[in-house]
């Protein structure tokens, strides 16, 4: 499509609360998601992201720019996801992997699963659930059981205030 | 409102978050929610977590004491004893089983056979889990009466993903049988070209095959997705030598580890199936000041080639069932001893990579034997029962009370940098037994 005009192709993305947001078609197709519908010509209007709010997809709009401005220089890459991903909190971080699953974006995904990973780091269980929203479904003596099963695994671990 | 989105994150999403976490802090997801646990117990989430994790290490002492050791990939050769973390032990006694020798680590499991040459008996076991599968050869497989030499590989097919136990004996030909883990059976296979008359029992399990030494500079070669044999040629090493020689996994490549006169050889093959790419890498010089004992004969196991070529290895004296643990520095081209797996508890037994998970036993299909004994570890108010001789494993008396931090309680130190050492005092081993199962102490 860029081609016929040698001007840069614009996409206008729309996310689930109905912001409008306009990127380079060149650093949109980062997602493998948008790049399957641009070539299938389904990209002519308006893109609706169904799964993905207003405040993430600028974020991920940012990310998308910032790295394809880089060069094919995997180093460069790299010190700039680090430094995007690293004022982001974990409420943050959770909205963007499900973006990143949604959009089929694997670089993203890979970077911010590895920061997850990296606040998850020996915190306890109860945080973990916590910040996972997750209920626990053990009944206390299968929790406990689980719990003795390994307990060199709770070395070094911060401890739980609330369970 | 994204609480609740994350609660339903998708389990593909899941596994991939917390396949990057390191093993203890998965120790702590398992905990989160059941269904987190069935998912970090299942073959998918040991694939995505086993290629980015840096190997570490089981050593095996009085063949029913075992560490589980995680290292790092950059070996710190001013301070090697900081570079281990002791993440458990267990104990055969305490799972249960024959006293074993490890024949094979692949993927944080563990092949075991029990020494005594009457038993049948092989194990699977997975350390960090404890669970084990028992399962026995089937004596009826075998068509004639056979006295000699058995090998041993343990590995998984490369796409199938199917862990599979190899074992070849030789009468007056070469006899192969294949054990599936879920399959619940031997199944006998053509063997090709006749394997082995050596003594090296355990395959060397690379590209998802397995290797033995063969005769006429070949090297045996057991694929098993396609479950064939073939052949490659070894690099030319005198054979005469062969009974110090050894075929082995080391990085990427498969390796022959030359124990000479003069030095340690290490033959690699570069590339993986090309035999012109077979090159000496490196030679260990022996002579005073530049290798660690003397390793006059004997084989050498190399177990882990470091990210800045330094070698984890073990010798093991001719007749003995000591090895010696010791570090080749790529640096200073010299070797020296390791002192945190030696000097603390004497020299191991036997020691192999290894990659701990928790990848359940419980994701094979159903095996035929009943059970799949679930092994719960004892609560530390009840210290778990140690025998103190092999024999007398279920009329010992209680050990004596265990000490809090085992390792580092045990007072016993033999200076590892002292070549004359011999590591045969038994009473060291008085003070092993009592090591609690879990390292529950640590």
């Amino acid at each position: 499509m860029a081609a016929e005009t040698g001007t840069p192709t614009t996409l206008t993305l729309k996310s689930n609360d109905d912001e409008l947001f306009s990127v380079a078609e060149s650093a949109a197709i980062l997602s493998v998601t948008i790049r399957n519908m641009v070539e299938d010509g389904c990209a002519g209007g308006v893109i609706p992201l169904d799964n993905v709010d207003g405040k993430t997809l600028a974020s991920v709009i940012t990310y998308m720019n910032g790295i394809s401005a880089i060069p094919a220089d995997e180093e460069k890459k790299k010190s700039y996801r680090d430094k995007f991903l690293s004022d982001k909190d974990f409420e943050t971080l959770a909205d963007m992997v499900l973006a990143a699953n949604y959009l089929n974006m694997s670089c993203l995904m890979d970077a911010v699963s590895a920061k997850i990973a990296q606040v998850m780091e020996k915190k306890s269980v109860g945080w973990v659930r916590r910040k996972f929203g997750i209920e626990n479904d053990y009944t206390p003596e299968e929790e406990a059981a689980v719990k003795e099963e390994h307990k060199w695994t709770f070395e070094g671990v911060e401890t739980d205030d609330d369970n | 409102m994204e609480v609740e989105f994350l609660k339903n994150l998708p389990s593909e999403i899941v596994i991939v978050i917390l396949s990057r976490l390191p093993l203890r802090t998965i120790g702590i997801c398992r905990r989160v929610r059941k269904s987190w646990r069935d998912l970090i117990q299942t073959p998918v989430f040991a694939n995505s977590y086993l290629p980015r994790y840096v190997s570490g290490l089981v050593t095996c002492f009085d063949f029913d004491s075992y560490q589980v050791f995680t290292f790092e990939d950059e070996l710190d050769l001013e301070d090697p004893d900081r570079n281990y973390d002791l993440l458990t032990t267990f104990d055969c006694s305490g799972l249960g089983l024959s006293i074993c020798d490890l024949r094979g680590s692949v993927n944080g499991l563990l092949f075991m056979h029990p020494l005594s040459s009457i038993s049948s008996e092989y194990y699977i076991c997975n350390p960090i889990t404890r669970e084990y599968i028992e399962f026995p050869y089937e004596q009826r497989l075998l068509d004639e009466e056979f006295n000699g030499t058995v090998n041993y590989g343990f590995g998984v097919s490369k796409v199938s993903g199917q862990y599979k136990v190899v074992r070849v004996v030789h009468v007056r030909k070469s006899i192969c049988h294949v054990y599936t883990l879920g399959t619940g059976k031997w199944r006998r296979i053509a063997c090709g070209a006749r394997l082995g008359r050596n003594n090296y029992l355990n395959g060397a399990f690379i590209n998802g095959c397995l290797h033995w030494f063969l005769q006429d500079y070949l090297i045996s070669c057991f694929d098993l997705e396609t479950e064939t044999f073939s052949t490659f040629s070894q690099p030319p090493i005198p054979m005469w030598r062969r009974h110090s020689q050894n075929l082995v996994a080391l990085g990427d490549c498969l390796c022959i580890c030359d124990n000479t006169d003069d030095g340690i050889d290490f033959w690699v093959m570069k590339e993986y199936g090309n035999e012109k790419s077979w090159t000496k890498q490196f030679v260990i010089r022996k002579g005073y000041g530049h290798c660690y004992g003397e390793q006059p004969r004997g084989i050498v196991y190399p177990i882990k080639l470091f990210k800045d070529g330094h070698v984890l290895m073990t010798w093991q004296q001719d007749s003995s069932w000591f090895y010696d643990m010791f570090y080749y520095s790529n640096r200073t081209k010299t070797t020296r001893g390791n002192g945190k797996l030696m000097s603390s508890v004497a020299s191991p037994m036997q020691a192999m990579l290894y990659t701990p998970n928790f990848l359940s036993l419980k994701t094979f299909p159903k095996e035929d034997h009943p059970t799949l004994p679930h092994l719960t570890v004892p609560p530390p108010s009840s210290p778990p029962v140690h025998h103190h001789h092999h024999h007398q494993a279920h009329q010992s008396p209680p050990p004596p009370p265990s000490p809090s931090s085992p390792v580092t309680t045990t007072n016993t130190t033999i200076s590892s940098s002292d070549p004359t050492h011999k590591p045969q005092d038994w009473t060291i081993f008085s003070q092993l037994r009592s090591l609690p199962c879990d390292g529950g102490g640590l």
